[in-house]
């Protein structure tokens, strides 16, 4: 669970008047909205697990959204929106938008670390006998943490396919808008660490 | 004599820009910083209606990639990072030195410059071995137009950049970030902050007699909800990864048909 933001193509559409109506509004007993004045921004917050989740809508031109949702916090969400829809005015499409970005956002969540584990240690295998040839220790050492940087990103191409998209993610984003996302939003941290590991024991303790 | 509009800190006020530029006259732009983060492609639409060169440094609240976007799409877009240019106004050269940002000792990403960043320039201006007629910077240095708005004065620019001054010796050092308009002399450099572009604020600089007209174009607008905007722009500024994702793909949109 990352917090992430995006940017909405469609305004959420509500004001501060609207937000005013919001005041004491409580959903149901385990979601809570929060207002904040500065910027009429609504936060509609739950707990799951004991653990805090949250949905910010930013309204203005642009609109943004801001969460921190997991898997199963997700129907809770959907249901908030749909009911804060009754009571101030949001634009549907942005409703709408907003549901394709949670279902965005988790299906980045979704990717299983593992996965990626084992496409990166391939990745490697396929290609350490090129880096083998090198002869020079420092250089080798040198080179190591950009090496696993680079194959940790090599494999959101291996990985990045429009089947691993909701239709309606499809319709929404265009393909280069979702390869950008996948590629920034992605948490590779793990994944490079793995790589470094591999790569200093494939090529590093080869060499010794 | 040619004539230099120089604004800062419009923080996404296209409609104070529009102003400002319908109702001055000047012969090239100078832009100190915190112009636009999420509504370039509306900014760059007044900027290609221009048609004279536009030197920008960015800020803290900018979309650099935008604006390095903006630079290969229209003739005479100048971003100076960290960089010195020559350009010619009216028959006369004029060497411009920028820096980009406002300083910090460890962060670099793309709205900070460390100490790093001062040394490089420093060298560029030291290679070039002239004597810099503009140095713009976001940051001001301390005593250099600094003052904190609703301060009794209170200086807040930095000590880090006095190196600078010193092997730049610039004419004018223009600056932003404190949104306070102020003129003064510091070292033999007359050092200009144009104020807060958001409400409309501004100078004129004659780039023959190296003086300087401030202005207040004042134009009817919603302040109070423009404000507002900025405020929204701190949530998605705590969400780093995405933030930075957010303005690369506004970058991606400059110049696109509508």
């Amino acid at each position: 669970m990352i917090k992430r933001a995006f940017k909405l193509k469609n305004d959420l559409g509500f004001g501060q008047h609207d937000v005013e109506k919001l005041q004491g509004e409580i959903i149901n007993d385990d979601i809570f909205i929060l207002i904040d004045k500065d910027t009429n921004a609504v936060q509609i917050i739950t707990h799951i697990n004991g653990r805090k989740e949250y949905l910010v809508l930013i309204p203005g031109k642009p609109s943004f959204i801001v969460m921190n949702i997991d898997e199963k916090g997700k129907d809770k969400f959907i249901y908030a929106l749909k009911e804060l829809a009754k009571i101030i005015r949001i634009n549907d499409k942005a409703v709408k938008e907003v549901e394709v970005i949670l279902q965005l956002y988790l299906s980045l969540e979704k990717i299983d670390k593992g996965v990626l584990k084992q496409k990166v240690r391939e990745l490697i295998e396929e290609n350490a006998q090129a880096f083998q040839q090198i002869r020079n220790k420092n250089l080798i050492d040198t080179l190591i943490p950009f090496l696993a940087k680079g194959f940790a990103r090599a494999i959101i191409n291996e990985i990045f396919t429009p089947n691993i998209f909701p239709e309606e993610v499809l319709r929404t984003f265009s393909i280069e808008e979702l390869y950008e996302i996948f590629e920034e939003e992605l948490i590779l941290d793990e994944v490079e660490s793995y790589a470094l590991r591999i790569l200093k024991n494939k090529l590093l303790v080869d060499k010794n | 004599m040619a004539t230099a509009l120089v604004i800062g800190d419009i923080h996404d006020n296209v409609e104070a820009l529009r102003q400002i530029v319908r109702r001055t006259e000047f012969d090239i732009v100078i832009l100190a910083g915190d112009i636009c983060e999420f509504r370039c492609s509306e900014f760059y639409e007044v900027f290609s209606k221009l048609n004279v060169p536009i030197i920008f440094v960015h800020g803290n609240h900018d979309c650099l990639p935008c604006f390095e976007r903006m630079s290969q799409m229209i003739e005479d877009f100048y971003v100076l990072k960290n960089d010195i240019l020559k350009l010619e106004i009216d028959n006369k050269t004029l060497t411009i030195a920028g820096l980009g940002g406002v300083f910090s000792r460890k962060r670099r990403d793309m709205h900070h410059f460390s100490p790093i960043d001062i040394t490089k320039l420093v060298n560029k201006i030291l290679d070039l071995g002239e004597r810099i007629d503009i140095l713009i910077t976001h940051e001001c240095a301390k005593g250099c137009s600094d003052i904190i708005p609703y301060t009794k004065g209170t200086r807040g620019g930095k000590e880090a950049l006095y190196i600078l001054h010193l092997a730049a010796n610039p004419r004018v050092h223009i600056c932003g970030h404190m949104h306070t308009p102020w003129i003064e002399r510091f070292r033999n450099c007359l050092c200009l902050n144009p104020g807060y572009g958001f409400i409309g604020l501004g100078a004129l600089l004659d780039l023959d007699k190296w003086t300087v007209k401030m202005f207040h174009v004042k134009f009817k607008y919603d302040f109070v909800k423009e404000h507002r905007i900025i405020y929204t722009y701190s949530w998605i500024r705590n969400v780093k990864r995405s933030y930075y994702r957010i303005l690369r793909m506004e970058a991606n949109k400059i110049g696109l048909v509508k």
